[in-house]
Order: C-alpha cells, then structure tokens, then sequence
C-alpha cells in the first residue's frame, strides 16, 4: 500500500459535529449507536489510544478505500504516527442507523481533508460499520470506507454554439438505458431516466460531469464532421465506446 | 445518480467458482454464513426472487461503489433484473474473511467485475463488507458496502529511457512522511517508500503511472531544465505538489 492518507480518518472524526447531524427521528436504541459511534470518535479527537482501541473488536474488518483489508493492530499502528494529525474528517451526515437486537448498521457520508503543505486534498467518504451489543456495550466489528466520485477538475472556456452538435439520443448497449444530450441555458446535458447532469467542458469535443463519475467523454465525429457518438474514458484507462442512435 | 451499472452486480457472481475458492479453513459457522452469501448469488443468477428474497432484510442497505446508498434494494433489483445477466457478472471471488459473532455475521470479499458493453468489457475489481444476522436459524443480508480497487488499465508508451536518469533522487510529500527514493534500473524508472518497488510507467517522457493506484505524477522542471520534484495528478482533478529534496 503505497499511499495511506486517508487511513485515519476513521478515527479523527471531530465528535462535535455529529450532535448537529443528527437527524430528529432517531429511535432511542438508534441514538444509543449514534453516542456510541460518537463516544469513539471522542476518543480519537484526544488522541487517547487506550480509549479508542476499546471500541474495535480485536478481529474488527477494516476495509479502505484503496481496496485493502487492514486489521486492528494496523490502524492502531497508523494512528499513533504523527502524521495521523495531517488528517481529519468533518461534516458527518446522511446518517442511516438499523438496529437488529444486538446488531446495528450505519451508512454515513463525510468529508476527509489531509494536509499536504498548502494542499487541502478533499475525498468525500461513505462508510459503512457494523456494531455489535456485548455486555451491555457496543463494538465495532467491521467497518469500509470509500470514496465518491467528485470532480475538482475545472471547465475551460469554449464556444458553445458547438455544444448544438451533440444533441441526440445515445445508447451504450442494446436494452440500456437512453441518454438524451440537450442544450438548455448555453450548457450541455446529459439526461438518463430522472437523472440529469451538466457536460462542462474540457476543451474541443471533451466534457466531463461534477460528480458520478470521473471519467472524461470525447465526443467522435465523422469525416464530414458529423457527430457520431462519444468514448467514455474512464479514469483508470479504460474506455467504453457510446454511439449516437438519433 | 447517473451510472448504476454496478449496483446489483455482486447478486451475479458466478456460483461454481464461489464453491471452488471456499477454503477448507472455515468453521461450521463461517460456512453457514458463505452458504447463504452463495444462495443469494444462485439466486440472482436464476432470477429466483422467492429465494433472494428470503436472505435479504426488506431494509437492507446498499451503499455503492459510487457512493450511493439504497434502502430498497429488493424492488430495485427486480427492475435490474430486466437486464441480461451477461451485462454485469463477477467472477474468481476471492479472499474471503468471515467473522462470526454468535448471531451477526461480517463477510469482507474481493471480486473481478465484467461488465459488457456493445464495443467494451469494462473491468472493475472490488471489494465488498457485507452483514448478515441470524433470525429463524437462517442467515439474513442487512447491509452490503462496496468499492472499486484502484486498478489502472492505462497502455504505457515508448519513451526514450535515457531520460530516466533525471529523475533519480529523493523526493518529500511533506515533513514527517515517509522519503520515496526514485531510481534507474534494468531501464526502467521505480519508486520506492521503505516497502517494496513500484514501477513509473511511461505516459510520456515526463508522466508516469503506477499499476495498482488511479493517478499520475508529472515531473517539472526548472528554467535550467533540473528537475524540481513532480505533481501527483489524483483521479479526480486535485493536484499535489512533491519536491525532490536529494
């Protein structure tokens, strides 16, 4: 594992924030994992190893967001670096809680910032724990972590009289769904069933979305100009070849 | 949320394989928990909604590679379900960690996604944490998380190597991180952190990649053509700044 910034963040979740998340209608019991989640937390703010480690179950599964599986002893061993304290989560929210008996599950979002020099770098996270009841108190047992799909790149100024090229109907496979590309407001527009996103520009016949997806669509062209359909690069170098059916 | 492509693809991972890689390590228990994991999966595969039904809490949550969540997993799956099985299957599941605490269950997996498209099949490795209870003796879904690994599937390009030997030397994320060392070899340019090697892959003679991480780093250079350090070009648009300090 080549890069772990994003490793603590787990555990610096500023515990002040999750009071201000927290949605009315939590149930008591639901409540319970929420403190219990922020009680954690409390103790990873301090720094207080010995308190923090209490709340992870020995074999608790931490999953990251770069795909690996670490254990307990590997956390705690990245926690207690100093550059830990170049991490830190903030704006916890989107909280989902289910409680069965003993057993709870919590899905929220939150924002990661690491600190690299005059760098701010932003990964917005979704998580997912599992907490276990055992005498009396709860435990974490498995957690995952990772990131969403959101653009930093910044649009460049085109022309956007050219944007009336690609409008039309396109399709990935057969029996996919339909994209509509639109023009409304001087912007392109990508609309699939009830979703719709904005195409901001890259430069030439190349767009990109704010979120979803961090790929980049180049829309091709034919000989005489035409617009024939568009390749989806995603970001990992893989490509997906979209044609223009109207 | 405009790419769902991924969301109920775990449903479909090829079944004979998940019996193959079962370890013979498991106990009783963790074999119950993979059994009901590898019903679920059969169930998928033959549209048997009766059965996916059963082992899935009617509030299961997904959260996805995407960063989605979904609490209605079952009728969105129904709806997925339209499509052809072929569009979206998982295969060589691997890796399997069950831990099993009396009635809760966590399983963490990692498996390769192909999805077809009309002139692409787009590959995804993934790694899931998924939760189960037992009620009524049998094992029941209650939440299922996953993401992408970072894979990169980019094509290095020839490049002339003697300019390898520019780059060569110590280079410094930040202070208190660990140094990466940047080296010439067998004529091909490596990057070490204190653990193993990772190879630069040729972009271009300035930009490298590195298999398994999504990102590229751009060498720079000052006015007399020395090089200063490099800039990490993360996935989504943000850049960070690297010195060379040797």
């Amino acid at each position: 594992m080549r890069y772990l910034t994003f490793l603590a963040f787990a555990l610096c979740l500023p515990a002040g924030t999750i009071c201000a998340q927290d949605q009315p209608k939590l149930s008591p019991v639901e409540q319970e994992v929420v403190n219990i989640s922020k009680a954690r937390v409390d103790a990873a703010s301090r720094r207080d190893i010995a308190a923090l480690a209490g709340y992870f179950a020995e074999g608790c599964i931490f999953s990251t967001d770069d795909g690996t599986v670490i254990t307990k002893t590997e956390l705690m061993g990245h926690y207690r670096k100093p550059t830990a304290a170049y991490g830190r989560l903030v704006d916890p929210r989107d909280h989902i809680v289910h409680v069965y008996g003993n057993t709870a599950v919590v899905n929220y979002r939150v924002s990661g910032h690491e600190q690299f020099g005059g760098t701010d770098l932003i990964s917005e996270q979704r998580r997912t724990e599992t907490w276990l009841k055992q005498n009396g108190s709860w435990l974490l047992i498995a957690m995952q972590w990772d990131n969403l799909p959101i653009n930093f790149r910044k649009p460049v100024a085109v022309d956007p009289k050219v944007y009336q090229d690609y409008v039309g109907e396109y399709l990935d496979r057969p029996g996919g769904d339909v994209e509509t590309v639109s023009v409304r407001d001087g912007k392109l527009w990508s609309r699939i069933g009830n979703d719709e996103d904005e195409y901001l520009p890259a430069g030439g016949d190349a767009f990109f979305l704010k979120e979803g997806d961090l790929g980049t669509f180049v829309f091709s062209r034919d000989a005489q100009g035409h617009v024939t359909g568009y390749t989806s690069h995603r970001v990992d170098g893989q490509e997906i070849p979209v044609k223009k059916i109207k | 949320m405009r790419c769902l492509i991924s969301l109920f693809v775990a449903l479909w991972i090829l079944t004979g394989i998940i019996a193959a890689q079962n370890q013979p390590k498991f106990s009783p228990a963790q074999q119950e928990v993979l059994d009901s994991h590898k019903a679920r999966v059969e169930a998928g595969e033959k549209r048997d909604y009766a059965t996916y039904s059963r082992l899935v809490a009617d509030d299961c949550i997904y959260s996805t590679d995407d960063g989605e969540i979904d609490t209605n997993v079952k009728a969105h799956t129904l709806e997925h379900w339209k499509l052809p099985l072929a569009y979206e299957h998982g295969v060589n599941p691997r890796d399997y960690v069950v831990h099993v605490y009396s009635s809760t269950a966590v399983l963490n997996y990692r498996v390769t996604i192909h999805e077809q498209f009309t002139d692409a099949d787009i590959i995804s490795e993934q790694r899931y944490t998924e939760t189960y209870i037992k009620q009524n003796g049998s094992w029941l879904l209650i939440a299922k998380h996953w993401g992408n690994l970072p894979v990169n599937f980019h094509k290095l390009v020839a490049v002339d190597t003697s300019v390898y030997k520019d780059y060569a030397g110590q280079y410094e994320w930040r202070p208190l991180d660990d140094v990466e060392t940047i080296s010439v070899r067998d004529g091909k340019l490596w990057s070490q952190f204190p653990k193993e090697p990772d190879e630069y892959l040729p972009l271009s003679s300035d930009t490298f990649f590195v298999k398994d991480e999504i990102g590229s780093v751009t060498f720079v250079r000052d006015a007399q053509g020395h090089v200063t350090g490099y800039t990490y070009h993360r996935w989504d648009g943000q850049e960070i700044h690297v010195k060379k300090i040797k």
